[in-house]
């Protein structure tokens, strides 16, 4: 069988109960060239590993006799294992296995039903990937081997240790100075190494061996790093043969960082950040003391990455990290070793993932007060490129051991408060507290349940009329987004939008209420009715995604409608926004002719100059100033400025939440131009509204109304 | 009855001068599942839900990887409803994944090779 060159020939452990699954992966990798080895559970695997040492392992989940997750937590801690990749097996969808995986230190994974090509490919891919690892190691030690075969210095000392004879002073960098002989070793080190020379001396001398020792001296931004052996030569005297071991050394160190830091901020990574937890938790539990663990989010971080680019991104990460550095104390971010001696530990575990690690702390105060040195490190814009950036925090703070009993839990506790943090409006803390992950809970079977209706096409659209005060009856209709989950029944637009916004999932969602509308257009028109525009909400999120206006073009092409018929309904929160890109996009989607209105107006941060600048077409009014319109003179006084000021700028004013006939008496007294509520409709599947524009009830309580008439009025319910 | 994709894909693994691979893999599945079924069986009668539960999972994807879908989705109901600690209809559920296993094998013994190498005994777990 003939391999490419670049195929790599392994040995593959396979781990798996189910014995059809075990002769296929083996033949997909025997396939392939490699070697294997079958283990059916996780504690064969164990004992198979050790003895055979493979390049790979991959791994089914659920097995009897120890599970994948389990065993592939305990691969890891073997001190063989180093970085030999586990590619997981899992169920297909099965999310949580995934990211268990990951956390239990898998480096892929891939779903049943497996594609076998993909496969073999696949494990192509992560074989490339470990062996660049392992030839970095190998290539940097060679180097230093070839180092290491010229000594840099020898000579002789005597029991007192003292330089009797200075033989050779070396290559390179000198390590003794030429006038050395007659002088102790004293007078030339550091105190410390100047000790431990000697007792080595004493020891060669003594026992009449070769002692060989290491010691690393020099600046910490420049270490040097030398190879002493002494052997016991005569008279009383040892030969010294000094190598410069630096090389190998740094080299050594950068691999560790390799595998260990982040490349971008030098800060330790999630690996061994948790190794740091790990150790950090078991001295709490076998000396007491609390442990304290800070999840750090960057608010928004997201959006500079995909509005400025990535490199700006970095840069920003970079000198956070920096700050975040600064406010930590006792750090040691770089010394492989005395981990256990710092009091706080940083480390960037995600993109925009930062965790402090606080040992020995007294009470949640102590946490806290990291958590305001984090918030204060931040407070200060960033300058980058003659442009200032604000970057803000969301902490959630977990508590050894009351919060998590292992580092997991604790990880993933510190997650949920940092979640929370979130919820509450971003740049401030949460402690971590039970019924937050209760509530966790819940938002993840939301999602899931959001996810499912997305697929299924679960979700629907009810329209809402809005009717002209001057009688010329239903004006356009408001598109609303309506779940009626098959078990639960309907779920609140409140609740699942601002999920949806989260998840990302607000961007299928829309397009989908765009697409649905335009179809709804086109069918009514095709009915017979007469063309109105329907208009759409669009969540102030889509517009950093940046192809918001493409997908209206391409919803608005796609049905054939005429543009005049979509209408977009924006909320004033997006004016706070980096106002450039969202007056671009807001600019191309009025180009197409689709009209804009802004909706909840009087809510928010109300500017006038937005609405002159961004060629408003229509305002709102909030329906919270309908509701009291006959009772509180303020909110009368407010709607009529509004209708007044929409006016003088041109622009239509719409009343919404319009319920009772008092209410749609005033607004009919201080000029609005149209309304929208229950007292004409409540939001209806679009055939209700065929029949609503045919029997023009409109008309009729218009009329009713004006002549301040009968009661008896049918209403769509 | 049986999803042909699942097989061509197999298929796509064979081996110049090596052994019928499918039908191979037919007959470790077929000795695998009929333990399976049994086992299935045994863990519903002792009520054991963990380990009825563990069986469908193991069935469901090994009869996915040979195309029976409906075996493997009536082992996933089966596995959802001993995830929820719901076994009241396991009986029904049995008896449907019982018949569906059967059918399966008269349509898996249609796709082997008969000319092909007596199986060999390859269930052995580490073997290297």
């Amino acid at each position: 069988m003939s391999l490419a060159a670049t195929e790599l020939r392994c040995r593959v452990l396979i781990v798996d109960d189910d014995p059809t699954m075990r002769l296929m992966l083996r033949e997909t990798m025997e396939g392939s060239g490699h070697e294997v080895i079958e283990a059916c559970n996780g504690e064969d695997a164990l004992t198979l590993f050790e003895q055979y040492k493979p390049d790979i392992v991959l791994m089914d989940v659920d097995m009897p006799r120890l599970d994948g997750i389990s065993a592939c937590r305990r691969l890891r801690d073997l001190p063989e294992f180093g970085m030999t990749p586990v590619l997981m097996v899992t169920g297909n969808d099965d999310s949580a296995s995934i990211k268990a995986a990951y956390e239990a230190g898998a480096t892929d994974f891939i779903s049943k039903p497996i594609n076998w090509p993909v496969l073999g490919q696949r494990v192509q891919f992560i074989l490339r990937a470990a062996r660049t690892m392992r030839e970095l190691e190998v290539s940097e030690s060679k180097n230093s081997a070839l180092l290491d075969a010229i000594p840099d210095c020898i000579c002789v000392f005597d029991a007192d240790g003292r330089i009797d004879q200075l033989l050779d002073q070396g290559q390179g960098e000198q390590w003794l100075p030429s006038d050395a002989e007659g002088r102790l070793i004293s007078e030339l080190l550091a105190p410390e190494h100047a000790g431990e020379f000697q007792a080595q001396i004493r020891s060669s001398l003594e026992g009449g061996s070769i002692q060989t020792f290491e010691f690393q001296h020099g600046r910490k931004t420049a270490p040097r790093a030398h190879e002493v052996r002494l052997i016991n030569y005569r008279d009383n005297r040892v030969l010294a043969l000094i190598r410069n071991v630096t090389e190998r050394v740094t080299a050594a160190a950068k691999v560790h960082r390799l595998a260990f830091f982040d490349t971008l901020t030098g800060l330790p990574n999630r690996q061994r950040f948790l190794r740091a937890l790990r150790v950090a938790l078991s001295e709490a539990q076998t000396q007491g003391g609390q442990v304290a663990l800070l999840f750090i989010d960057l608010d928004f971080f997201k959006r500079i990455n995909d509005n400025l680019g990535h490199s700006t991104g970095d840069i920003l990460l970079k000198s956070v990290a920096s700050r975040l550095a600064g406010c930590i104390r006792g750090s040691d971010m770089v010394s492989p070793t005395d981990e256990s001696q710092q009091s706080q530990t940083l480390a960037r575990v995600g993109g925009d993932e930062f965790v402090i690690l606080a040992r020995g702390i007294r009470d949640k105060h102590d946490a806290e007060r990291i958590a305001v040195r984090v918030h204060e490190a931040l407070r200060s814009p960033f300058s980058h490129l003659g442009r200032e950036f604000v970057v803000t925090p969301s902490i959630g703070i977990a508590i050894h051991p009351q919060d998590g009993a292992d580092a997991e839990a604790l990880m993933k506790n510190a997650d949920t408060a940092m979640y929370e943090a979130k919820t509450a409006g971003r740049n401030t803390q949460r402690f971590y507290s039970e019924s937050m992950s209760l509530r966790s809970m819940e938002r993840l079977d939301l999602e899931l349940k959001l996810r499912k209706a997305v697929e299924h096409g679960d979700l629907e659209i009810h329209y809402q009329p809005k009717i002209d005060l001057k009688g010329r009856g239903i004006t356009g209709v408001e598109a609303l987004l309506r779940w009626n989950h098959p078990e639960e029944g309907p779920i609140s637009p409140a609740r699942f939008v601002p999920l949806a916004e989260e998840t990302g999932l607000i961007a299928p969602i829309s397009e989908w209420v765009v697409t649905q509308a335009c179809e709804q257009s086109r069918a009514w028109v095709a009915a017979g009715l007469d063309p109105f525009p329907i208009a759409v909400n669009v969540s102030s999120q889509l517009f950093t995604f940046g192809n918001l206006a493409t997908m209206i073009w391409g919803a608005i092409c796609n049905s054939g409608i005429d543009a005049s018929s979509l209408e977009l309904e924006i909320t004033e929160s997006l004016f706070l926004r980096d106002l450039a890109q969202i007056h671009e996009t807001l600019r191309e989607i009025q180009e197409m002719g689709v009209a804009l209105a802004v909706d909840d107006f009087g809510t928010g941060y109300s500017s006038l100059s937005y609405l002159k600048r961004l060629n408003v077409d229509a305002l709102k009014i909030d329906r919270s100033f309908i509701k009291d319109i006959n009772i509180d003179a303020d909110d009368r006084a407010i709607c009529s400025a509004v209708v007044a000021m929409g006016h003088s700028l041109g622009l239509k004013v719409i009343a919404e939440g319009v319920e009772t006939r008092e209410q749609l008496a005033a607004i009919r007294d201080i000029g609005c131009d149209e309304v929208q509520g229950f007292l004409f409709s409540r939001p209806v599947p679009a055939t209700q509204i065929s029949e609503f524009v045919r029997s023009n009830l409109a008309g009729t309580i218009l009329g009713d109304t004006s002549d301040q008439g009968a009661t008896g009025s049918r209403r769509l319910r | 009855m049986l999803d042909q994709t699942a097989l061509d894909n197999i298929r796509t693994l064979q081996r110049p001068g090596q052994p019928d691979l499918l039908t191979r893999i037919i007959d470790t599945y077929s000795r695998n599942a009929d333990a399976l079924v049994k086992a299935l069986h045994r863990a519903l009668q002792d009520g054991d839900i963990d380990e009825a539960r563990r069986h469908a999972h193991t069935f469901k994807s090994a009869a996915a990887n040979l195309g029976a879908g409906r075996l493997s989705e009536l082992c996933r109901q089966l596995e959802d409803q001993a995830r929820a600690g719901d076994l009241a209809q396991e009986t029904n559920l049995f008896e449907e994944i019982h018949a569906e296993h059967e059918r399966a094998l008269t349509a898996l013994a249609a796709e082997r090779i008969e000319s092909s190498e007596p199986p060999s005994d390859g269930d052995h777990a580490a073997s290297a």
